[in-house]
C-alpha cells in the first residue's frame, strides 16, 4: 500500500502539491524526492511543526501531505490536527503508515489501534483506510485531483495482497462501499475496512468450502459511512460480519452500528463485530501473530463465524 | 489616526469588552497594545476592504486569550464595524474570548491553545519562499507560551531552512497563568537561546513605539535567518492596578474598577 501512495503521488503530483515526513520513509521516498525535490520537506522528528506546518502551507494555497508512521501523525500532534487542520477546513492529508499492527515486533508504540476513532471525530475530517494497494493508490490520487482536505489516510505497510481487479475497481467512488463478491444467497455479507480486505475475501472462499456463499465489501471510506449500502445491506442478509483491524471502540463497527440508529427490523443480534479488544496489544509478533493472538486471523474469525451461521 | 491613538482605543475597547462579557485577560490585552497598533498602522501590509488579499503579510495571535486585542484593532482599521465588538464574549456572538477567524474578516488563525502559532506560520513563510511572494508573516506570541515544545521544533526548523520572511514577537511581561516566568520555567537567558537556535534577536521596549516601528521595519535583521523581537512589556500596561499583576489575567473590570480604569485610559 505505501508502494501505491507513493506512486500515486509520483504519477499525480500537482503544482501546489507538498510532502512532509516526519523525518520517516527511508527507501520508499527516492523516487518522488529525486522527481520533485522543491515539492519534498522532511520536517524532522517534529510532528507537531509538522502538522502546524502543513496548516500555513495549506492557507498559502498548498495541497498537503503530511507523512509518517500512524500514532506520530495523529496522537502525537492531535491538537494541531483538530484546531489549525479541521477547524480551518484545509487542503491537508494526514498519512498514516503501518495502520493497525502493521509494524508488529516493533511493540505497542507503534501499533495504531486507536486512530480510526480519534479521527473520525474530529468534524470537516474524511477517513480513509483502503482495503489494498489498489484502492490505496485510487483513493490518493483523488486526494490530489480533487483537492480533498482535510482528510486522514490510513494506509498499511508494505506487501499487502492486491485483491482487485481491473474490473472490481470500475465500481470505485469515494465514500461509498465497493462490492467485493456479492452473492446471490443473501444469508451473510462480509464487511471490511483497511487491510481486512484480503481476511474478508479468505473468510468468503473458507466459507464456500461449506458450501456457504457470501458476499464481500470494502468499505475503503470510514468517514463518512456508507449509510445507504450499511442499511440495505441489513435488510437483505441474514448475517453481517464486520472485519477491521483496531478497537472495537469507535472505529468502523460503532461507524456501522451508528448508521443503524433508529432502523426498523434491524436483527443486531445477528451482527457480528471482529476488531481487536480494548487493551493494549503487548505480544511480542509480526501481523499475522498478533492478530491471531487477538482473535482477527482467518482462523480465528472463520470458525467463530461458521459457529454462528451454519445452522 | 496615530499609532498612539490607535493603541489607547485597543486598551479602551479591551477594557470595556472584558467588563461586558465578563471575561478574563485584559492584562494580557493591556500588554500587547501599543505592538498590535504599530504592527497595523505601520508594519503590516494588508487591505481591509480586501482580507483575503493574496499578498498581505500574515499576521498571527499565537497567545489567543488576548483576541480582544485583535478584534479591536482590526475594527479600528475598518475590517468590521466597531459595533460588533459590542458583542464579545455574550451568547451568539461572534467574537470569542480566545481569538477566532470564523465569520470575522482579517483574522488569519484562531488561536486559543499556546504553541501553535508560530508552526503554522512557519508553514505561510515556507509556502512564501517556495513561490517566491514578498509577503512576510509575523506571529505574536507569549512569554509563557514559550514553555510549549512545538515552539522550539517550529524556531529549529525556520533557522534550518533560512526563512527570513518569518517573524516572532514575545511579549515579555514576564508574568504567566499563576506567577511570575521566572519562577514557573524561567526562559533566561532568553535572547541566547534563540541566538543558539540561529535566530537573529532584537530586544526592545515593548511599549516604545518609536522601538518598534524601527525594529519591526528592520525584518530581516539578518538575510537568511529568522526574527525575533524580544518585547519588554508590563502586564496590564496603562491601569495602574492592573499593571503587574497576575490578578488582572483572569479578573473582569467591573463597577468602580471599570469606572477608574477607563477614566486612567482616557486621560
Amino acid at each position: 500500500m505505501r508502494n501505491s501512495f507513493f506512486r500515486a503521488l509520483e504519477e499525480h503530483a500537482q503544482p501546489n502539491t507538498v510532502f512532509i515526513t516526519g523525518d520517516l520513509g527511508f527507501g520508499v521516498i527516492n523516487n518522488f524526492v529525486k522527481k520533485f525535490p522543491e515539492k519534498f520537506i522532511n520536517a524532522g522528528v517534529a510532528e507537531q511543526n509538522m502538522i502546524g506546518m502543513a496548516a500555513g502551507l495549506a492557507m498559502a494555497g498548498k495541497k498537503v501531505f503530511a507523512y509518517s508512521i500512524a500514532n506520530f501523525t495523529t496522537l502525537r500532534p492531535l491538537e494541531q490536527i483538530r484546531s489549525d487542520v479541521a477547524y480551518h477546513d484545509l487542503n491537508v492529508a494526514i498519512v498514516s503508515v503501518g495502520g493497525g499492527l502493521a509494524y508488529g515486533a516493533l511493540g505497542i508504540s507503534h501499533h495504531a489501534t486507536e486512530d480510526l476513532a480519534i479521527l473520525r471525530t474530529i468534524p470537516n475530517m474524511t477517513v480513509f483506510a483502503p482495503g489494498d494497494t489498489v484502492e490505496a493508490y485510487h483513493i490518493t490520487k483523488k486526494i490530489i485531483i480533487e483537492n480533498l482536505g482535510p482528510v486522514y489516510l490510513r494506509i498499511g505497510r508494505a506487501g499487502e495482497a492486491t485483491i482487485h481487479t481491473e474490473e472490481s475497481i470500475k465500481k470505485f467512488e469515494l465514500g461509498k462501499g465497493l462490492p467485493l463478491i456479492e452473492s446471490k444467497e443473501k444469508r451473510i455479507a462480509l464487511l471490511s475496512t483497511g487491510g481486512m480486505l484480503e481476511t474478508a475475501v479468505d473468510i468468503s472462499k473458507r466459507l464456500k468450502e461449506k458450501r456457504i456463499e457470501s458476499s464481500v465489501y470494502s468499505f475503503h471510506t470510514v468517514k463518512p459511512i456508507d449509510v445507504d449500502l450499511v442499511r440495505k445491506i441489513f435488510r437483505e442478509y441474514k448475517y453481517v460480519a464486520s472485519m477491521e483491524e483496531h478497537s472495537y471502540i469507535g472505529g468502523f463497527s460503532s461507524a456501522i452500528l451508528e448508521s443503524l440508529v433508529g432502523i426498523a427490523n434491524i436483527k443486531l443480534e445477528n451482527f457480528i463485530p471482529f476488531a481487536l479488544p480494548s487493551e493494549f496489544t503487548s505480544k511480542v509478533g509480526d501481523q499475522n501473530y498478533l492478530r491471531n493472538v487477538y482473535g482477527i486471523s482467518p482462523e480465528k474469525i472463520f470458525s467463530k463465524l461458521y459457529e454462528k451461521i451454519k445452522s | 489616526m496615530t499609532t498612539k491613538e490607535l493603541a489607547k482605543r485597543i486598551r479602551i475597547h479591551a477594557v470595556k469588552m472584558t467588563s461586558a462579557g465578563k471575561s478574563s485577560h485584559v492584562g494580557s490585552v493591556l500588554s500587547i497594545a501599543d505592538i498590535l497598533a504599530v504592527l497595523y498602522n505601520d508594519i503590516l501590509k494588508v487591505k481591509p476592504s480586501q482580507p483575503d488579499w493574496e499578498d498581505r503579510d500574515r499576521f498571527i495571535l499565537s497567545k489567543g486569550h488576548a483576541g480582544a486585542g485583535v478584534y479591536s484593532v482590526l475594527a479600528e482599521k475598518g475590517f468590521f464595524s466597531t459595533e460588533i465588538l459590542k458583542t464579545h464574549y455574550q451568547n451568539g456572538s461572534l467574537l470569542s474570548g480566545h481569538v477566532s477567524h470564523k465569520g470575522i474578516p482579517g483574522v488569519e488563525l484562531s488561536t486559543g491553545s499556546l504553541g501553535h502559532g508560530l508552526s503554522v506560520g512557519t508553514g505561510l513563510a515556507l509556502a512564501a519562499k517556495m513561490d517566491k511572494k514578498d509577503y512576510k508573516t509575523f506571529v505574536l506570541l507569549s512569554d509563557g507560551e514559550c514553555d510549549e515544545g512545538s515552539n522550539w521544533e517550529a524556531i529549529l526548523f525556520s533557522a534550518h531552512h533560512k526563512l527570513d520572511n518569518l517573524v516572532a514577537i514575545i511579549d515579555y511581561n514576564k508574568i504567566q497563568s499563576i506567577a511570575s516566568v521566572k519562577d514557573t520555567l524561567d526562559l533566561e537567558p532568553f535572547a541566547d537561546k534563540f541566538i543558539a537556535f540561529g535566530w537573529d534577536v532584537k530586544t526592545v521596549d515593548g511599549h516604545n513605539l518609536d522601538e518598534l516601528k524601527n525594529a519591526l521595519s528592520s525584518i530581516p535583521f539578518k538575510k537568511n535567518k529568522p526574527s525575533v523581537i524580544i518585547a519588554n512589556t508590563i502586564k496590564g500596561k496603562g491601569v495602574s492596578f492592573m499593571e503587574h499583576t497576575v490578578l488582572w489575567h483572569y479578573r473582569s473590570p467591573l463597577n468602580q474598577e471599570f469606572e477608574m480604569a477607563l477614566k486612567e485610559l482616557e486621560i
